[in-house]
């Protein structure tokens, strides 16, 4: 569904990929894991069209798509839900969640009207806060928010940016396991998470990134069992407190 | 998520529901009573000192509404806008002056020339991150400021020109009659209030605020922020050409460089920020104040600018929101007191 061939990216002089090559295919959950500052969230940005690739190929559905531009990404069904969550948080949660259907026809008012409603089944709380500031919402509602206006724009592929992050463990279980059901349901997910256990229990497939390349790449349980990821990312003496 | 958790927040949810159904209704409301007032106020204010200021005050809110949606909404600063409002100004003053134009021609044309330069301005500098586009509106409002001074043949330099006044199907506005102008002006006011308020809440308004909050997530929906940003410069720009040719046809008939200069974009810039960026009501309330200040430090001449420093200090440690949403604040706090304080005596009755 998603193949990224030998991509490179900078940010000005900084290198930040070196010829990343992954694939995604339909109806799996991939994790990439990595170190802070390892280029997971660059090659999310990259593949959503927010920064341009130096050289390299991005595929979706068939589809040669590496100089497109992130709105026509979004309709190619594309969605991204960033890092820190990025809700708007001056603007009402009914606002955030319509804005996510931004680049849907408006021929499809009454679909996005459904979708909506949709939302607010799988997510009660959104629907309670609907008219509320997004700003006001816990560190968790946000996340839910920021996943829910993500399917506002019915992706087939679904990118998640370190949603854990600053989330209590519980919460951000609860969080992974909706992302699970989201893939039962049909969609296909790209998972980057600093979290690497929490991730890969939940991945069919993992790749290891460090300073821009892909180090090492296998089935999630192949990645849970390799000496070398248990000791640079499960922490196993830390282990037991993520539980 | 516990079952404290699950079951305390709800009243706040019902309660912000009614909240926000409410401050709409207040707001078409408050429109109206503006409209209202305007009408009335020539009865009340015979004065005509005190029409020509109010005339001003609504000029200074064409201006602040048009850099307020720029500025509170698209999150840039321009430090320029008084160049177009000079534009607007000058353009349609030479057109109806020199070459005999009818003002409202002059006016489009003015509001076109206007739009043209800002997007020149602002379709590089948006592109960029960072405050690019104040830089490049601190230039043109320099670059428009000489020309106007310089080019003598077309502008008259410094000495300044004459215009002529605003005629409609054979009916002029005459420059003794300072009330018809300030019905003319104020509905204009009116009129752009109106496509402001309109413009803030619809489908363009929600993604323009949205970049303001994260222009990421917004890119990342497939909004396009340079482009709406643009727009938004593109806007406020005209806004202040409407501004212009307003002024370049007022009861004087006559224009001079020196109101388009630095010292009015700054102007503008306070009165945005005093009133409250991002509200409908802030440019409201900046004009009136920034406005009668202007007046009162008319015999103090360059002291005008220190004044908006100290008021800008002072400001962003008091109320950083701006006056409207403090004074707002204020308002409901009173109210809260003074109905705790009946309850209170309410209960100690009883």
């Amino acid at each position: 569904m998603l193949r990224l061939t030998s991509i490179d990216a900078s940010y000005g002089r900084v290198q930040a990929l070196r010829g990343i090559s992954l694939h995604v295919g339909e109806g799996e959950i991939v994790t990439l894991i990595g170190a802070n500052g390892a280029g997971k969230s660059t090659t999310l940005e990259v593949i959503s069209g927010l920064i341009r690739a130096g050289s390299g190929t991005i595929a979706f559905d068939d589809q040669d798509v590496t100089s497109w531009r992130p709105g026509r990404l979004v309709r190619a069904g594309i969605a991204h839900v960033p890092e820190g969550r990025e809700i708007f948080g001056s603007l009402t949660v009914e606002d955030n969640l319509m804005l996510g259907s931004y680049s849907r026809p408006r021929s499809e008012r009454e679909q996005i009207a459904s979708d909506l409603q949709a939302q607010y089944e799988r997510f009660p709380r959104l629907h309670e806060r609907r008219r509320q500031l997004a700003g006001s919402l816990s560190g968790g509602e946000q996340q839910m928010l920021a996943l829910a206006r993500g399917l506002m724009s019915r992706p087939k592929l679904l990118m998640l940016d370190e949603p854990s992050l600053g989330l209590a463990p519980i919460i951000a279980q609860q969080f992974l396991a909706e992302v699970q059901k989201l893939r039962e349901e049909g969609l296909t997910v790209l998972l980057v998470e600093q979290n690497a256990r929490a991730a890969l229990r939940i991945a069919d497939r993992g790749y290891v990134v460090e300073t821009g390349r892909i180090v090492l790449e296998g089935t999630a349980r192949d990645l849970l069992d390799n000496p070398e990821v248990q000791r640079a990312y499960l922490g196993r003496a830390y282990g037991e407190i993520w539980e | 998520m516990n079952a404290t958790a699950e079951t305390q927040p709800q009243p706040v949810a019902e309660n912000e529901a009614l909240v926000m159904a409410r401050r709409r209704r207040a707001q078409k409301l408050q429109i109206l009573s503006l409209f209202a007032l305007v009408i009335v106020l020539p009865l009340a204010v015979r004065n005509s000192y005190y029409i020509h200021v109010i005339i001003f005050i609504g000029l200074n809110l064409i201006l602040a509404t048009g850099l307020n949606l720029l500025m509170g909404y698209a999150g840039q600063v321009s430090l320029g806008h008084a160049a177009f409002f000079g534009i607007g100004a000058y353009a349609s003053g030479i057109l109806t002056a020199t070459y005999g134009w009818n003002a409202w021609p002059a006016m489009l044309a003015a509001l076109v020339v206007t739009c043209l330069v800002a997007w020149l301005v602002g379709r590089p500098t948006l592109r960029l991150k960072g405050h690019y586009l104040a830089m490049a509106t601190l230039g043109v409002g320099i670059i428009v400021s000489v020309v106007l001074r310089q080019w003598v043949d077309l502008t008259g330099g410094p000495a300044g020109m004459k215009t002529t006044g605003i005629t409609t199907f054979g009916w002029e506005l005459r420059s003794d009659a300072d009330v018809h102008y300030y019905y003319f002006v104020w509905g204009w006011v009116c009129v752009l209030t109106i496509l402001f308020a309109n413009l803030v809440e619809s489908r363009p308004g929600r993604a323009l605020r949205a970049l303001h909050d994260s222009e990421l997530a917004a890119q990342i929906l497939g909004i396009d922020t340079a482009a709406f940003k643009v727009r938004a410069f593109v806007i406020s720009a005209a806004y202040a050409s409407i501004a212009g040719t307003l002024y370049a046809h007022s009861s004087m008939r006559f224009i001079s460089p020196t109101p388009f200069g630095f010292q009015t974009s700054i102007a503008l810039l306070v009165m945005v920020v005093l009133g409250g960026q991002g509200t409908l009501w802030g440019p409201v309330v900046g004009a009136v104040t920034i406005t009668f200040i202007q007046e009162f430090l008319r015999p103090f001449g360059e002291w005008e600018i220190v004044v908006y420093g100290l008021i800008l200090m002072v400001l962003m440690v008091v109320m950083p929101g701006g006056l409207a949403r403090g004074l707002g604040m204020l308002w409901h706090w009173g109210r809260e007191r003074v109905g705790r304080l009946r309850a209170a005596r309410a209960g100690g009755g009883a």
